[in-house]
């Protein structure tokens, strides 16, 4: 079967998903473009910040997109790519897709409230303090698990290693010339990219080979530096040219795909049970931001339902922000179907998922007339890019609450909590911990927890979603659906985490699976006795 | 236009972006109007209170009406001084413009427009981790009617010269 068909399948569901059924949602939720959003009637020029459809797409899906949704799909593909596929586009459509959409309408008609707002206007210090641990934690292990997943990528493919090194220069000095002159965006703009494709043919002559620990090394110290230093410096500038990188890769392989239509090489279906576990639940924990993921219903919530200028951008934000995020999904699964299984294993064996959906880009590329091993560092050095955005932000987020835990913000910092409220120092010990933690290869046992998380938080939302929705008087049961089956993944997911950390005596694991076990039964009960729409209500606009 | 309506438009146009104080004193000299803004740049994760990082910039805007233009009341050590009084390179410092708006009440010489043309100053701090510090200079020649600047004061410049148009 030809990957270009599969393609085009997908995007022709995603269009007709986009303008019928979520419009279908629009009309059932009771989006009124008459209504005015928080962003105006709030306006302060602060946080309630009006922003144009386009932009505010541009900033939301940058936002949501990252590295996860090429490395699940890729990683999932080991149960086949049938199952990966339907779970992409279905789940995409009928849950992911009305998440994000379902997080920002309802965020807006709370008056642009965030769940976590909600959370933290309302739990105490000590709730508070345990949650900080439990972020904290999943931080350390998202740094560490990408640093393990770019320093495979660097080993086996060196060429996107140097790329990548000049990529960051290539940023710093972007972001100083963009800053001290006149010259236009634009013409900037043109400009890094050109020089970006010259960063790639540099690393096809000079690769910088070094062991996998090296690696570690040099991303600790990178990741330190990037997080203490002004934003302004690295962070954005290098945020900007990635979004080049991420545009790039969706068109050139969509075109790759279409002119060569390269045979899918992977069987449909493999088998129920691989070396990741059992399809159910784990195909869903694996494939999350192509699907869907809890973490975008804090994006959702969190800043675009604050920028949101009219209630109807919902559907092309929240809806069709997801779903570009899908497309994305699936051109990491067609790069991971159309090797042959023999090389695949091989792949993923010499440089895990990165080098795999790499090797797929290069021969989408080649369709194209790009050469296959200029494709592949293309490849690597994008899902690195990206994999090196998440690891500063995260890095950020772990210093950000390390500081706070010691030193609330109305408080003065003084002898030990000087010293752990500081700021060089806060990050040192963040950087460490993941740089053990990674060295150690454990992550790989504890990131089956953080993936049930994550789902749980989607579940939660979903949740939040059809409570409120019943709350007006609106049939839910769109929203109990996959409420339910996200629930039904989470837990399960976390039963076998728990077994499986209690067999190998990891008991500190399997208690944290088994708390998050409960905390999420014991909410799902609490809001079961609101789920059935109140009959009374009839469904008045602004509510 | 005379320069007391000029200066009422400038007034105007500032008033909603910036904290005015009139008659102020900077580094030892006199000033009709100054002006401060400051826009905070930040990125936080979930809730406000969790702020991975943060950038401030900030403008000081310094208008005096003159009778003559004099090219050495910008002095190297004037202007370090009022970078030292107005400017605070604090951890979160981006960049600090100090704008100079000079009415002038007669026609300026070519050798002012030349010197106002001319006149450049830049300050880095902690070799740019801090941020940096520029100066804007706008002189408004009443008489006839025109804006001059210096280099940075180029981005500005329509904003001062759709004021001569109203």
């Amino acid at each position: 079967m030809g990957s270009m068909w599969l393609i085009l399948i997908s995007v022709a569901c995603f269009l007709v998903a986009y303008m019928t059924y979520a419009k279908r949602l629009e009309e059932k939720w009771g989006v009124d473009k008459n209504q005015i959003t928080p962003a105006h009637s709030k306006e302060d020029g602060i946080d309630y910040v009006p922003a144009k459809k386009p932009i505010l797409l541009g900033h939301h899906f940058a936002s949501i997109a990252g590295a996860a949704p090429i490395i699940g799909p890729v990683t999932a593909a080991q149960f086949g790519w049938l199952p990966v596929f339907l779970w992409i586009i279905i789940g995409g459509i009928f849950i992911g897709a009305v998440h994000d959409m379902g997080s920002i309408f309802s965020s807006i008609r709370h008056g642009g409230r965030s769940i976590a707002q909600v959370i933290d206007a309302n739990i105490g210090r000590s709730g508070k303090q345990l949650f900080s641990i439990f972020a904290w934690l999943t931080l350390v292990l998202i740094i560490a698990a990408f640093m393990n997943v770019t320093a495979g990528a660097f080993v086996s493919t060196p060429e996107a290693a140097t790329a990548s090194i000049l990529f960051i220069g290539l940023a710093l000095v972007f972001g100083i010339v963009r800053q001290r002159t006149n010259l236009s965006l634009p013409l900037l703009s043109i400009i890094g990219i050109a020089l970006l494709a010259i960063c790639i043919a540099i690393g096809v002559n000079f690769p910088i080979s070094l062991s996998a620990t090296a690696w570690m090394w040099i991303f600790v110290g990178y990741i330190f530096v990037a997080s203490v230093t002004p934003v302004w410096i690295l962070l954005q500038p290098r945020d900007y040219l990635n979004s080049f990188l991420l545009y790039g890769i969706l068109i050139f392989s969509f075109i790759g795909i279409i002119v060569g239509n390269p045979t899918i090489e992977l069987a449909g279906f493999t088998s129920f049970q691989t070396e990741l576990g059992y399809l159910f639940p784990i195909l869903f924990v694996t494939v999350a931001c192509g699907a869907i993921s809890g973490f975008h219903s804090l994006v959702s919530s969190g800043t675009t339902s604050k920028q949101l200028d009219k209630e109807e951008d919902t559907r092309a934000i929240g809806y069709g922000g997801m779903l570009i995020e899908c497309v994305l999904a699936i051109i990491a699964l067609l790069a991971a179907a159309v090797i042959t299984g023999g090389e695949a294993s091989a792949l993923l064996a010499e440089g895990g998922p990165v080098l795999l959906f790499a090797t797929g880009v290069g021969s989408f590329l080649a369709n194209i007339g790009i050469p296959a091993a200029i494709g592949v560092i293309f490849g690597s050095l994008t899902v690195a890019a990206f994999a090196m955005t998440t690891l500063d932000t995260a890095t950020r987020l772990g210093r950000f609450i390390f500081q706070e835990y010691f030193v609330p913000e109305d408080e003065e910092a003084e002898g030990f909590a000087g010293v752990m409220g500081n700021m060089y120092f806060a990050t040192f010990v963040t950087v460490i911990s993941s740089a053990a933690l990674g060295l150690s290869g454990a992550w790989a046992d504890i990131w089956p927890i953080f993936g049930s998380a994550n789902q749980m938080l989607a579940a939660l939302a979903l949740l939040s979603l059809a409570v409120w929705l019943a709350s007006r008087g609106i049939k839910n049961t769109h929203i109990i659906i996959p409420m339910v089956f996200m629930f039904a993944v989470t837990l399960t997911a976390l039963v076998f985490v728990a077994r499986d950390n209690f067999l190998a005596a990891n008991y500190i694991l399997a208690i944290l699976a088994v708390i998050l076990f409960i905390m999420a039964v014991v909410l799902a009960r609490m809001a079961f006795g609101f789920l059935a729409p109140e009959d009374d209500k009839a469904v008045e606009p602004g509510n | 236009m005379n320069s007391k309506e000029y200066f009422k438009k400038i007034d105007e146009m500032l008033y909603h972006y910036f904290d005015l104080t009139l008659k102020k004193e900077i580094a030892g000299r006199s000033f009709d109007l100054y002006g401060f803004c400051r826009l905070d740049n930040e990125r936080y994760v979930a809730t406000r209170s969790v702020k991975i990082w943060e950038f401030i910039d900030y403008e000081h805007v310094l208008v005096r009406i003159t009778g003559e233009f004099n090219i050495d009341f910008y002095s190297q050590e004037f202007i370090d001084e009022v970078v030292a009084e107005l400017v605070d390179a604090h951890p979160n410092h981006h960049q600090s413009y100090i704008t100079f708006v000079n009415i002038v009440e007669s026609q300026l010489r070519p050798e002012d427009i030349q010197a106002i043309k001319g006149l450049k100053y830049s300050k880095t701090f902690r070799l740019g981790l801090r941020g940096w510090c520029d100066l804007r200079l706008i002189v408004v020649d009443i008489p006839r009617s025109q804006i001059y600047t210096n280099k940075a004061g180029k981005e500005v410049a329509e904003s001062y010269e759709s004021l001569l148009e109203l």
